[in-house]
């Protein structure tokens, strides 16, 4: 893998939603992360910290609070208007739900093609000449080039989405929760189809996801988000001796087919005080186990750890 | 009004059927089946997962035993719910049933609420139409519920359109709305697959002990052989329509017959696998 330049970085991302009534949400704190070409970078974390806000900051969906986001070494946080059509042709996005995105009367093979004609690359007529071809890249036979979404399986569906992705040959595919509607069998089809192409045309992933045995199977490194920062970051095979409080609490949380009944899962009393979501401290403070004292007054920096990760934690300073 | 769910029942005591289903099938457009002549029964109190492939109709039979199809969508053969048979009941009775007696956690918790209507007060509504509470005790039950859910902030949840919340944050709502009327028969279809681990480990847990507080009976829809395997007591295998194994979890996870149950099991990745290539 090529580790001397990053071909995504977030600097200091953040991202604050004002609601109708006035309201602050920080959904995003302070992300930095890079992301190297041909690398598969894996996000997990709790429900609602950030992770899809992440996605839409990336693919310029939406703009940014602050921070810097570097796609090949070109600022993209302050893009407006016409000069984002470039940022899409480079970040492609692909979503849990594959029924969304379809149009319910468009053809597969118009949609397939879309990408190619919007952004220039071919005519419509040329460019419908590569179903076929697009259609294979993803072990789909050609047929279905015909067919309306909803004759399609989920995961035949996702497999199209993909292709569609693929095909306009973006910089970065960010890859939302992409397989947690399939079953688990048409899932490891999907994976494997992802690392496939990953090899074939050298592609960068951002691969979104709360089934943690899932994103280590195809991710090269694992950065862990809580309440909108970055807790923890490591190489895949590190994960099981990850070092911060929450991510070693997400691996004792695992469901695995072989251990049923030897789990206990313990209480956790989540009604926390308005005090405590007001805290100044480490925002995991309430859940933790291992909390010193001082956790209340400061949040932790991602630094590098002893072993090689990077972790926010004031234990392990 | 219904008060509290049934008392567990006692060791030796005759169990009950609260679900009985034989040869039933579902078809959206009267020519393919959804569901395909299935048939399989649930005592009270039990837990079961069904757990199959993606479009195999787990969802559809869901809503078949709510009465929840739509329209255009038929049935045939026999659906009892508590003893009775769905088809024979009127618009009104199954709606009181689906209030009182039993609840879903849907799949896509979105796609059923009002996107222009805030949470609070989609969730009151839902209350209202079952219990008789004044504005500030629906509000404090809200606020207790989403934070049983874990929705700390809970405040804020209420006050937020559903567009400002994250799929996992919706989904909580839906499975606070779910439990709020301690249903006898809970159906939840994938009820923790938008969830971090560390909370769908809390919402196991929460549904097991309903079940051993109160006794209520639960099926669960998931893709997470993990948790299928940890809270239930049998196992049903769907694919394409028709149910190919129903057996105790722990026999069907280490002596699966049917070859799909089979290539399911093996497809499932876990935490100490060989990373994939
Ligand atoms: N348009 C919006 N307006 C206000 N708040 C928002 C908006 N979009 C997201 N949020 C808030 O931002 C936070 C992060 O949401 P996000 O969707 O990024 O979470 P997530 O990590 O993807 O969660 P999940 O795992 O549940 O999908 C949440 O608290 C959410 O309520
Ligand atoms: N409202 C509908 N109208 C027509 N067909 C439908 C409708 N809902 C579902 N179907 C079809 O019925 C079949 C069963 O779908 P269902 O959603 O019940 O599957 P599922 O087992 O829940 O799948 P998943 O695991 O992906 O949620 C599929 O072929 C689907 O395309
Ligand atoms: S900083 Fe303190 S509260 Fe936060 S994770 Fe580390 S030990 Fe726990
Ligand atoms: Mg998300
Ligand atoms: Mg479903």
């Amino acid at each position: 893998m090529d580790k001397k330049e990053p071909i995504l970085e977030l600097n200091h991302v953040s991202k604050t939603f004002t609601t109708e009534d006035g309201r602050e949400v920080r959904a995003v704190k302070d992300a930095s992360l890079a992301v190297y070409p041909g690398e598969c970078i894996g996000i997990v974390g709790e429900s609602g910290c950030g992770k899809s806000t992440i996605a839409r900051l990336i693919t310029r969906i939406i703009d940014p609070s602050g921070g810097e986001i570097i796609l090949a070494g070109e600022n993209i946080a302050d893009k407006k208007g016409r000069k984002l059509k470039a940022v899409y042709r480079d970040i492609q996005m692909v979503y849990q739900d594959p029924y969304s995105v379809f149009s319910p009367r468009a053809g597969i093979g118009t949609f397939l093609t879309d990408g190619l004609v919007y952004h220039g690359i071919m005519t419509r007529s040329e460019a419908l000449k590569e179903v076929g071809k697009l259609l294979e890249m993803v072990d789909l036979p050609a047929e279905l080039a015909d067919r309306l979404p909803h004759q399609l399986s989920g995961g035949q569906l996702q497999r199209v989405v993909i292709a569609r992705a693929v095909s306009i040959r973006p910089k970065v595919i960010l890859l939302d929760e992409a397989t947690s509607a399939l079953d688990v069998s048409v899932q490891k089809q999907v994976l494997n189809l992802l690392m496939r192409l990953k090899k074939e045309y050298n592609l960068t992933y951002v691969f979104i996801g709360h089934d943690l045995a899932v994103v280590r199977s195809i991710a090269d490194r694992i950065a862990v988000m809580y309440a909108g920062l970055i807790v923890e970051e490591m190489d895949s095979d590190e994960l099981e001796q990850a070092e911060h409080p929450y991510t070693k609490k997400l691996l004792q949380s695992v469901f695995s087919v072989n251990d049923r009944n030897r789990k206990v899962i313990p209480i956790e009393n989540m009604s926390v005080s308005d005090e405590n979501l007001q805290t100044l401290g480490c925002p995991f403070q309430p859940r933790c186990p291992e909390a010193l004292p001082a956790c209340k007054n400061a949040c932790p920096m991602l630094r590098m750890t002893k072993s090689g990760h990077k972790a926010a934690c004031l234990a392990l300073e | 009004m219904k008060k509290a769910g049934l008392p567990p029942a006692a060791p030796g005591e005759e169990t009950m059927a609260i679900l009985e289903i034989e040869n039933y099938s579902i078809s959206y457009d009267g020519l393919k089946s959804a569901v395909d002549n299935v048939s399989f029964s649930v005592e009270k109190g039990e837990i079961i997962s069904i757990v199959g492939e993606s479009g195999s109709g787990k969802s559809t039979l869901l809503h078949g035993i709510l009465g929840l199809l739509p329209r255009a969508a038929g049935s045939r053969g026999t659906l009892k719910v508590f003893g009775r048979e769905l088809s024979a009941m009127s618009e009104k009775e199954q709606r009181t049933m689906r209030g009182e007696k039993m609840a879903i956690i849907f799949q896509d918790t979105g796609r059923y609420m009002n996107p222009i209507s805030r949470i609070g007060r989609q969730f009151s509504q839902y209350l209202k139409v079952h219990r008789n509470l004044s504005p500030e005790q629906m509000h404090e039950m809200e606020v207790d519920l989403l934070q049983r859910v874990h929705l700390t902030d809970a405040e804020r949840v209420l006050n937020s359109y559903p567009f400002e919340l994250s799929g996992g944050m919706r989904q909580r709502v839906g499975i606070a709305m779910a439990m709020a009327l301690q249903p006898e028969l809970l159906l939840a279809d994938e009820p923790t697959s938008a969830l971090d681990v560390t909370i769908q480990a809390q919402i196991v847990r929460q549904l097991m002990e309903l079940r051993s507080k109160y006794g209520t009976t639960i099926i669960v829809v998931t893709h997470n052989m993990g948790v299928a395997s940890y809270m239930s007591d049998r196992i049903v295998v769907m694919k394409d329509g028709h149910v190919v194994e129903t057996a105790p979890a722990e026999e069907l996870i280490s002596h699966p017959k049917d070859a799909y149950t089979k290539a399911l099991l093996e497809a499932i990745i876990e935490l100490d696998d060989e990373r994939l290539a």
